[in-house]
């Protein structure tokens, strides 16, 4: 198994809760409000159980082939070939989102708070920090993540509570949206919002075992749904369907409303630390997880030649989008609908493979 | 070697990035706007009056603190009006004449001209507004009989403070203590304007001209009036502020349809729950020609249930308030349990009496302002069969039933009225 130095189960379950929770502070809340309507926010906990429920095949996999990761067992169950086309579309949907979410997040920089400063300039500076972790490899970034998680879900946390005075309970009916079948296919769909619970299996040999594997994957995908469905609840009890789907950044305008009295207010400068970080966090472990899987698919050792010219191509392709519209819409269209079925579906057929051919369990313990 | 070349390239990165941009703007760069004003213009679309301070050095110097004086400084509030096809080009324009950049960052009032609100013509402003990243959506909001720009130019800070400030203190006091206007601002105007629970509603502001206070005429005497049974501009008073705000305009959509008196909007914000305490003023039940002022809180949030019957909805409304008897004149014991629950009872029907007229006169404006679409919306399962039903339409047809629960908890610092003796006796 290719090794990437050793972290515990904390480690992996703060890798994966943080860079899930960077998608809610672009356009994702917006996207599923308008698709919608008020029932967003159990859609997304209907969607991380959906995850979990493809995770499990992810770890039953793992499970049937001890010591390997992913990767490993995708190529051992179809064929090297086939294996690396698995995996090569797991690396370039994890690239697709780095790129979809680094230029949501510099136009709507660039709209709330860096006016002036060119996107080139905001996404190179992102790029900057995203590359410097990637050097230090991925046991530093996780308990980088460990480090900064903890104050990062604080203030995800004092956020919700400031808003309180805001919520309405009013905005969450009529309670089922857009209808229960509108809803069922967004959680299927919108599960690719979770797709990040796939680290534990790419980075498996980076945890002790199997047992850790369960308990990382699961607990990563219960921290993260039940955040992500807070904030979403939060977001529909603060804007009413109708103006919920207009904002650019739901989040962040949510974090302007809050005003207790002429003493309290004006707090969205503290949101933009845990914006920026969080953002910055999420955007390094998908980097340097699709690079990951690029250097497996080719067997190359050595990451780091790699990096600044990975860098560079995301720079371009954040920028080859004439516009934050055209950037949503391909994230709606294209990511939102399909990625899951790249997360959650090669796992399921390797599984079935595996079973019809017999490879892995105990006969290759 | 390598290490120190790189140590040398990081300090020579942060040291030339910490002095900041070439084309970094200082905060002197600007002129921050206090509030605004947008009517109808004449040589223009809009009319756009900004307010906007200027600080200046007064020429005497301080006595404060023991290291010698410096030069105290006084905000001045300056207004410049300016027709434009645009709000854009309208701040173009301000800011071509000034040689500083107009900022709205700090905006807390935006005050628009009666006669904008009731042409529909505020949809057409709002919308582009909104998505002004400069604009806060917390900026409060008014509409103005009369001129927008005239209120502006007389808007000044009350007592040594701010503009800002008394617009804070503005808005702040009827949420805790008066409710005689309605302190929504942007945000919960834009989504009222968008909603389909209910119908938008603003504070109602104008210049006061003391042209409602008489000084010569007959004596008022013993009728019974209640307390601010008036629009804005026509309270009976004189010098003191030369603006306010009293009452509430009334949306349908993005025109304005109507307007209600500063006891109305009490009726409507007690009636919404967004009145958590206000002293009320009952005629006598036991003399007539006098009152009971009680402070009045609500016990708990209203309690809202809706029904429909072949389609109409039928909303039953129960108020729990409970209040503090702050004056007697009569001096009758209404502290007394015998006579407690007559007074209750006044009190009871003056507010129930008081929503039911302004219910009756918001269903003929067919403007659901009291929230009361926000609880029906609990009975449709999908937003389609919600907004198929439309329940902006269907307000008007609203049966509306209230029934309120008084209680006096305290009498005051008193607990018996002595008669007053005379030497023609006992009262």
């Amino acid at each position: 198994m290719t090794q990437e130095g050793k972290f515990g189960v904390t480690e992996m379950i703060f890798l994966v809760l943080i860079s899930s929770l960077a998608k809610v502070f672009c356009t994702c809340p917006q996207m599923d409000m308008k698709i919608l309507g008020t029932s967003s926010w159990y859609m997304i906990a209907l969607s991380a159980l959906v995850a979990a429920a493809g995770f499990s095949f992810c770890y039953l996999l793992l499970k049937r082939f001890p010591g390997r990761n992913l990767l490993q067992i995708y190529d051992a169950v179809s064929g090297r070939f086939l294996g690396s086309i698995f995996s090569f579309l797991l690396a370039v949907v994890l690239l697709s989102t780095v790129v979809v979410n680094l230029r949501e997040f510099t136009d709507i920089m660039r709209i709330y708070a860096f006016k002036e400063s060119p996107s080139a300039f905001i996404m190179t500076l992102v790029l900057l920090a995203v590359a410097n972790l990637s050097f230090l490899g991925l046991e530093a970034i996780v308990r980088y993540i460990k480090f900064v998680g903890y104050i990062l879900l604080f203030g995800i946390v004092v956020g919700l509570l400031l808003s309180l005075e805001n919520y309405d309970v009013y905005r969450l009916f009529p309670i089922f949206g857009h209808g229960v079948k509108a809803t069922l296919i967004s959680s299927v769909e919108r599960s690719y919002g979770y797709g990040e619970v796939l680290f534990v299996g790419i980075f498996a040999g980076s945890l002790q075992g199997i047992r850790y594997i369960k308990k990382a994957g699961f607990l990563s995908l219960l921290f993260s749904g039940v955040l992500v469905a807070l904030i979403y609840l939060s977001f529909n009890l603060t804007f009413t369907y109708s103006v919920g789907e207009e904002l650019a950044a739901p989040v962040y305008v949510q974090s302007t409303l809050i005003e207790y009295g002429s003493f309290l207010q004006r707090l969205e400068p503290l949101f933009y630390y845990v914006w920026i970080i969080t953002t910055v966090i999420s955007l390094t472990a998908m980097f340097y997880a699709a690079l990951f899987i690029y250097c497996y698919i080719f067997r190359l050792r050595d990451k780091k030649p790699l990096i600044i010219p990975l860098a560079v191509i995301t720079f371009y392709l954040s920028l080859a989008p004439d516009s934050l519209l055209t950037v949503t819409s391909i994230h709606e269209k294209i990511l939102r609908t399909y990625a899951w079925i790249i997360f959650f579906i090669p796992p399921v057929i390797s599984l079935i493979v595996a079973k019809l051919r017999k490879k892995g369990g105990t006969a290759n313990a | 070697m390598h290490r120190k070349v790189c140590i040398f390239l990081l300090l020579t990165f942060i040291i030339t990035h910490l002095t900041a941009c070439y084309d970094a703007r200082e905060i002197n760069d600007y002129t921050f706007v206090t509030m605004f004003g947008i009517d109808k213009g004449i040589s223009d679309k809009w009319r756009l009056t900004v307010q906007y301070r200027s600080v200046s050095q007064s020429a005497g110097l301080s006595q404060q603190g023991s290291g010698g004086g410096s030069a105290q400084e006084e905000f001045k509030y300056q207004t410049e009006t300016v027709d434009a096809p645009s709000f854009f080009s309208a701040v173009n324009l301000i800011s071509d004449n000034i040689p500083r950049t107009l900022n709205f960052e700090h905006v807390k009032l935006i005050v628009i001209s009666e006669e904008i609100a009731r042409n529909g013509l505020l949809g057409e402003f709002m919308a582009p507004l909104i998505r002004y990243r400069q604009i806060r959506r917390t900026t409060d909001i008014a509409v103005i009989e009369g001129s927008a720009q005239e209120f502006t130019e007389n808007f000044m800070p009350f007592i040594g403070s701010t503009v800002t400030k008394t617009i804070e203190d503005f808005f702040m006091k009827p949420k805790e203590e008066t409710g005689y206007f309605p302190t929504y601002d942007m945000n919960n105007f834009y989504e009222k304007l968008k909603s389909s629970y209910g119908q938008p509603v603003i504070a109602l502001g104008a210049v006061n001209n003391s042209r409602n206070f008489k000084e010569e005429g007959q004596k008022w005497g013993g009728k019974f009036n209640v307390s601010g049974n008036y629009y804005a501009g026509e309270t009976p008073r004189k010098n003191g502020n030369k603006v306010e705000f009293l009452g509430s305009a009334i949306f349908d959509g993005d025109t304005m349809v109507g307007k209600l008196t500063g006891y109305e909007t009490r009726m409507m914000l007690i009636a919404s729950g967004k009145l958590p305490k206000g002293i009320f003023t009952v005629q006598d039940p036991k003399a007539g020609q006098f009152v009971v002022p009680l402070e009045t809180w609500q016990h708990s949030k209203p309690n809202v249930k809706i029904s429909f019957d072949d389609g109409k909805p039928v909303i039953n409304l129960k108020l729990n308030l409970i209040g503090d008897i702050l004056a007697i004149q009569s001096r009758i014991d209404y502290e007394s349990p015998e006579l407690k629950p007559v007074l209750e009872h006044a009190v009871e029907k003056l507010i129930q009496d008081g929503i039911i007229k302004t219910v009756n006169k918001c269903k003929t404006l067919n403007c659901d302002v009291f929230n009361f679409g926000t609880v029906a919306a609990r009975k449709f399962g999908t937003i389609e069969e919600w907004e198929k039903y439309n329940w902006n339409i269907h307000f008007k047809d609203a049966q509306v039933n209230v029934n309120v629960k008084y209680t006096v908890r305290r009498a005051g610092s008193m607990l018996k009225n002595s008669s007053i003796r005379s030497s023609k006796g006992k009262d």
